[in-house]
């Protein structure tokens, strides 16, 4: 037996455990949705390099640490861990949750505006149904292991609904963290983000840990825009550096939606996002916009699907990545203009910032068109710093490093200045500043 | 009484860049509170020069010294030249999008006001600092938060050399033609430039093709460098005579060489 058959033989036998236990307080409904996951997730079992999808990142590591699926009891964390890890950001409001679950106690409890609801999706999934249990059913006929796996272990998340905001509001703050109780463990948060007809929001996700040991956060989230709704989603990654950090996001637009996902991957000794918007109804808008920096021997992989299936579709990607150290970036980002899907306009970039002799990226950017009246781009590229500019700086007294770091920043900052609302700019701004300037990246390279 | 250390002192300097010997022993003396104009046909090493005392990491030097108020420049990085007053005013100034004009300037100033033991400036003071150089180069103060030299037009870039140079009062400025492609207007606002700078502790390099601008920039000495090194040297009727004449009556540059 593989490891990797090992790891998926551990999960499996685990669910039998703890299935009962998961059932607890859970509606009927969800008893056979998680059943359907636990056996497509058997199918699909640990990918290997095999797999197109999975090609450059090897889940070995994970499937060696054998890591446990139920989160740890919840008392790990306390509000002032939360204040001090938060600082500036205090005094926002904020919604915590903690190894994947809602901890009401280290939220805050401002009341929110009318037509706002946020909560744990354990207590939604009984009050609205309805709205949830078509999405959750979904994921069982998904490709993806992982996120097969969270739904076969899922227990709490996020829920959020919009129903009525035309203005733009203050953004909804999350805030996921790892407690010291998270090591040898895995979280599986499961999110739905709802916003109705012709609403708007800002929502921000921000993964952070107190864990220094091996665990894994295996997220899903799944994001229903209604007609003429508007989102910017800005998810900010900054787990520790012993952390797997797995998301999965899917998005269902409808008529004249518009999102725009800023995806900010940080931390994490190994770190994937995959992203699946579905542009499934007319005049939909989608853009996805990422940054993705690492430095050690951090691994980070980026994979985007864009599905045009609808005519009059807008979608525009650019992805940035900067690899310091020994690290590794991968980028695979493919846009489907299926044959109904006339008018689209697709544009898709990737560029690459090398910052050492050692890092490295593997980048696919992919476009495949089946209609025959539609406008789209594609492309990467991988560079270094321009020397030219270095000297430029240097010749007018900034010392080398401080010069690079300028350069750097400046390669990353049209990510940033790319969300509209300023509070959450601002924090992508001080979080990027951060790593660059206390990570080793740039050290490495001096 | 004058300074009698040289501010800047060459000898028998060669250098490389891109694979060829570009000076091939240069000397030259610059004195404190002097200019002096290099003027020489394409190729001949006047952009070379320019790098050289800058401190272009890709212009290997490979005999000869130099010496800056005594010192040995080429011992030290770039970033600590420019900190010791050394100002290269650049041919092709380079875009940087995404850092804005003004913070690279603040850090820029700083960095030599903590060199020399000042205090370093917040936003406000530098702001006002700026404002008033940026009325001497008539520089439009939506271009300074704007990224740096990004979009610029050819006059505005030449501009934000001048006015960096005005923010960093230079000890010794080197224009590598910065009067190229510019109209009389702005070549008189570089010029303006220059002109606040000198005083008697203060010496500048003024790399130029034509004598239009040594009429607003008056140099005290005017040098001919052809194939590399210092061919011919003068004063600043010199300058006309290269105006009218070219360069070949000076019979030391090599055929395949011409003036513009």
């Amino acid at each position: 037996m593989t490891t990797l058959d090992a790891a998926q033989a551990h999960f499996v036998s685990r669910f039998g455990d703890c299935e009962a236990r998961l059932a607890g307080s859970s509606p009927e409904w969800l008893v056979p949705i998680r059943r359907a996951a636990i056996e497509r997730f058997a199918e699909l079992g640990f990918p290997t390099r095999k797999n197109e999808a999975w090609k450059y990142t090897s889940v070995s590591e994970i499937a060696k640490a054998s890591l446990d699926p139920e989160p740890p009891a919840r008392d790990g964390v306390s509000r002032d861990e939360i204040r001090a890890l938060l600082g500036s950001e205090a005094s926002q409001r904020w919604f915590v949750f903690e190894d994947g679950r809602f901890a009401p106690e280290l939220s805050s409890d401002d009341a929110l505006p009318a037509g706002v609801e946020v909560e744990g999706l354990a207590g939604a999934l009984a009050k609205h149904p309805e709205l949830i249990r078509p999405l959750l059913d979904r994921a069982g006929s998904l490709d993806r292991p992982f996120a097969a796996l969270n739904g076969a272990f899922q227990r709490d998340g996020a829920f959020i609904r919009i129903t009525a905001c035309k203005t733009p509001q203050q953004p909804i703050q999350l805030l996921f963290v790892a407690s010291p109780g998270a090591s040898g463990r895995v979280a599986n948060p499961r999110n739905i983000i709802r916003v109705d007809r012709g609403a708007k929001a800002a929502i921000m996700f921000r993964y952070e840990s107190f864990c220094s040991d091996v665990y894994w956060t295996n997220a899903m989230t799944q994001i229903l825009l209604g007609e003429n709704a508007e989102l910017d989603l800005v998810t900010a990654q900054s787990e520790s550096e012993t952390a797997y950090h797995f998301s999965s996001l899917d998005i269902t637009q409808e008529r004249n939606s518009r999102f725009r996902s800023h995806h900010i991957s940080l931390g994490g000794a190994l770190a994937r996002s995959e992203i699946y918007a579905r542009l499934d109804a007319p005049g939909v808008d989608c853009a996805l916009n990422g940054l993705f920096l690492a430095d050690g021997e951090q691994h980070v992989d980026s994979q985007t699907t864009v599905d045009h299936a609808s005519p009059h579709g807008t979608s525009r990607e650019l992805y940035k990545g900067i690899l310091g150290g020994r690290s590794r970036g991968v980028f695979n980002g493919s846009v489907l203009v299926r044959a109904d899907a006339q008018k689209t306009n697709a544009r898709q970039f990737n560029p690459n910032l090398l910052i050492s002799d050692d890092a490295q990226i593997n980048t696919k950017p992919t476009l495949e068109i089946a209609a025959d009246d539609v406008k789209c781009s594609h492309g990467s590229t991988v560079g270094r710093l321009d020397e030219d500019a270095l000297f430029y700086l240097r010749a007018r007294g900034v010392d080398e490093r401080a010069a690079r770091r300028m350069l750097t920043v400046a390669f990353a900052s049209e990510i940033a200045k790319a969300i509209p609302q300023e509070s959450l700019r601002a924090q992508i701004e001080q979080l990027v500043t951060a790593k660059l300037e206390q990570g080793r990246a740039l050290r490495e390279t001096a | 009484m004058a300074n009698v250390t040289p501010m800047l002192e060459i000898r028998g300097l060669h250098a490389r860049a891109g694979g060829a010997e570009i000076l091939k022993g240069l000397d030259l003396v610059v004195d404190s509170g002097e200019v002096h104009a290099i003027m020489g046909p394409n190729g001949s090493g006047k952009s070379t020069l320019a790098n050289v005392l800058a401190g272009r990491p890709t212009v290997e030097v490979t005999a000869g010294r130099v010496l800056y108020q005594g010192r040995d420049l080429l011992e030290l990085a770039p970033e600590d030249r420019a900190k010791e007053g050394i100002f290269l005013a650049f041919q092709y100034p380079v875009e940087i999008p995404g850092v804005s004009n003004a913070y690279f300037m603040k850090a820029a100033l700083n960095a030599a006001r903590v060199h020399r033991g000042e205090e370093e400036f917040d936003g406000i003071d530098f702001l006002a600092f700026a404002r008033e150089k940026m009325k001497l180069v008539e520089f439009d103060e939506m271009l300074l938060n704007r990224a740096i030299n990004e979009g610029f037009s050819g006059g505005e870039k030449k501009r934000n050399e001048i006015l960096q140079m005005a923010i960093l009062e230079p000890r010794l400025a080197v224009l590598d033609e910065t009067d190229s492609g510019l109209d009389i207007d702005a070549l008189q606002v570089v010029a303006n430039g220059v002109n606040a700078l000198r005083s008697p502790d203060r010496s500048a390099i003024v790399i130029t093709h034509y004598q239009r601008l040594l009429d607003y920039v008056v140099p005290d000495f005017v040098h001919v460098l052809a194939d590399g090194r210092i061919a011919h040297s003068g004063g600043r009727e010199l300058a006309h005579e290269l105006e009218k004449k070219g360069y070949s009556w000076l019979a030391v540059v090599p055929a395949e060489a011409t003036a513009p």
